[in-house]
């Protein structure tokens, strides 16, 4: 079916568009090119989601990773001046490198194939949902977490004041 | 239904009363220090989650739920604060951090603690225990600017960001499998791997967030760098509280009777857990060090409970985190009193103690038998429930090794009481001792002699608890 390849060569054009970005983010010497790189595979979810037909959290994840999380590590590169000199530009040696990949692919492995041969059937019935319901969602059974995140925040923003500002203050 | 009834969460409404309190206080210059009114409005918690321990209902929806087993944290977690407030309202060690600021995310760490013994729905779940453990990592690094500390809370961060991480993945796992997040729906469904492969290996998952916390073998490493780096009266609260938090979570999911497997997964890694932290905790000379490593080891003893199931193991692994805190907070409370200037007590500190300070070393000792489990004090009785458990469920190889793990840990809990006792400093050091340090000190020793004489009253209203649990 024509219609079927051309579903998998989008969802592999996906893959590939992630995995790629994913190397560079890890495999670049300069901080400023990896970046580049994890915004690629960022954007690759986000067009994931959108094939999943969630357009609303492939919305978000644009907003919030891309539009904010980015710009955040990218100040944070900017300041620290860390931009190819450094302990992050010298390579990991070899023996390091082959047991971190082991240690990383073992579980997506283990995980990956246990999607692939046990999944529910529900897995394959992709069902765009509202935004409206979303939200409804969000409200009624699950107020409380939705509210307890605004707390988590605050307790963020007060951590962070005290850890960075008040004692850079008194130095 | 959203079902809100105040008169169900006082001693949640109370602690958040009190953090409005001390949030203004952080915010207004001239009180900033003024904290030594938080000793009488914490043990006022204790009073208070005492008096509200017959409560049940459900809220939110059915996503917070108040029952017997959710009380009994509850007061727990109030009593562990109130001394850890005791313990830590002349704490030397916060440099130019305002003593409110400091309170009020251990306070904050305390809440999420009790939001997390009565949630029965696993977002927010995850989210109580976000709110715990970022409160904890805020505290852990404030120690003089000490680099050891920064390092231990990084680590702790780090890695506490990747387990719960990982828990949540495994959220989607299960609600791929089970369509739900509600704990007591999820209890009516299969948990076996046969029927239901994905959901079970999301449980497993989501348990890996708690077991971090727990300090369970292989996610042990954290504790003795944050333990060693963090100031003592900081270490006191970060090595127990957090863990009664872990443990009232996996009682409710192990509630759940999931799937053999995850009970032989477990049963593995308490054994490791054990021995692995009992053998490590033979060649320490920093005494919270030697404390990290105890602890491995009794995450691995409460682990057994857990694994035992039923009513009487999450009865046996829910008591023995009640004891678990009062013996920690008892040796911690002599850590704290014998470091007057914040420094870490190694083993050779102690010499000489039953000269200057004999109540000390009487308490340290109590401490110590607990934490080996010798009869009469509490550590006896709560491994004796938690062998019988195993015992009862046909974990014969487990109670074995963990009769054996009971055998090496003699060696290093009574170390410390022989150093104590029978050694002699050349120059005795001065103790400085307060009226408060000394009753809270013999009062702490009479509750681990108490846990061990009567637990009937405690374990059986457990029982009726976990029983309710499982229905």
């Amino acid at each position: 079916m024509p219609s079927q390849s051309l579903a998998y060569a989008v969802l592999f054009g996906h893959v590939a568009f992630i995995v790629v970005g994913a190397l560079m983010t890890v495999l670049s010497q300069n901080l400023v090119r990896a970046l580049v790189g994890l915004i690629m595979t960022l954007f690759g979810v986000a067009g994931l989601f959108f094939l999943m037909s969630a357009p609303f959290i492939g919305l978000m994840q644009i907003l919030i990773y891309v539009g904010a999380v980015s710009i955040l590590i990218f100040f944070a590169i900017m300041l620290t001046q860390s931009w190819s000199s450094g302990d992050e530009a010298q390579g990991p040696s070899r023996k390091r490198a082959v047991l971190a990949s082991l240690t990383a692919l073992a579980p997506a492995l283990f995980l990956g194939l246990t999607i692939i041969f046990k999944s529910p059937p529900s897995l394959l019935v992709a069902e765009e949902t509202e935004v409206s319901a979303l939200g409804r969602f969000l409200l009624e059974p699950y107020i409380l977490p939705f509210e307890l995140i605004s707390l988590l925040l605050t307790v963020a923003m007060a951590g962070a004041v005290i850890l960075g500002f008040e004692r850079r203050k008194q130095r | 239904m959203l079902n809100f009834t105040p008169s169900l969460i006082i001693p949640e409404l109370y602690m958040a009363l009190l953090l409005v309190a001390l949030f203004v206080q952080t915010v207004t210059d001239s009180i900033k220090d003024r904290t030594d009114w938080l000793a009488y409005a914490a043990l006022g918690g204790v009073v208070v989650a005492a008096l509200s321990m017959s409560q049940s209902g459900m809220m939110f929806y059915d996503s917070y739920q108040i029952d017997g087993l959710s009380q009994f944290f509850k007061l727990v977690i109030a009593l562990g604060l109130a001394i850890c407030v005791l313990n830590a309202l002349r704490n030397t060690t916060l440099g130019k951090t305002p003593r409110a600021d400091y309170f009020f995310f251990m306070f904050m760490s305390a809440f999420g603690l009790m939001l997390l013994s009565s949630t029965v729905e696993l977002f927010t779940i995850y989210i109580s225990l976000e709110l715990a453990s970022y409160s904890l990592y805020i505290l852990l690094p404030l120690r003089n600017e000490n680099p050891r500390a920064v390092e231990g809370a990084i680590k702790y961060a780090l890695f506490g960001a990747v387990a719960t991480a990982i828990g949540l993945f495994g959220v989607s796992y299960i609600i791929a499998g089970q369509h739900t997040t509600y704990i007591h729906e999820l209890a009516t469904m299969n948990w076996s791997f046969a029927e239901q492969p994905m959901a079970l290996i999301g449980l497993g998952l989501f348990a890996l967030a708690f077991l971090y916390k727990l300090a369970l073998f292989p996610f042990h490493f954290w504790a003795p760098d944050v333990y060693q780096g963090a100031s003592n009266e900081t270490a006191a609260f970060a090595a127990t509280l957090p863990k009664v938090g872990a443990i009232v979570v996996l009682v409710r999911l192990m509630g759940l009777d999931p799937g053999v497997e995850v009970k032989i997964v477990l049963a593995v890694f308490a054994t490791l857990s054990m021995t692995l932290g009992n053998i490590l905790a033979l060649r320490q000379t920093d005494l919270k060090r030697l404390l990290a490593y105890s602890s491995v080891a009794h995450a691995g003893f409460v682990v057994m409970g857990l694994v035992a199931g039923g009513a009487y193991g999450l009865a046996a692994a829910s008591y023995y985190a009640l004891v678990y805190v009062v013996m920690n907070l008892t040796i911690f409370w002599v850590i704290t009193r014998l470091a007057d200037d914040g420094r870490d007590i190694q083993l050779h500190d102690l010499k000489g103690m039953h000269h200057s300070t004999p109540l000390l070393a009487f308490v340290l000792a109590v401490a110590a038998f607990g934490l080996v489990g010798l009869p009469p004090t509490g550590g006896f009785t709560g491994k004796l429930f938690l062998l019988n458990a195993a015992w009862g469920e046909g974990f014969y190889l487990l109670v074995i090794i963990a009769a054996i793990n009971t055998a090496i840990a003699i060696f290093y809990y009574l170390n410390m009481v022989r150093h104590a006792y029978t050694m002699d400093q050349a120059t005795p050091s001065v103790v400085p001792s307060t009226v408060i340090g000394a009753s809270v000190a013999l009062a702490l020793a009479l509750g681990v002699l108490y846990l061990g004489l009567m637990p009937q009253g405690l374990f059986d209203l457990l029982l009726q608890a976990s029983g309710a649990l499982l229905l």
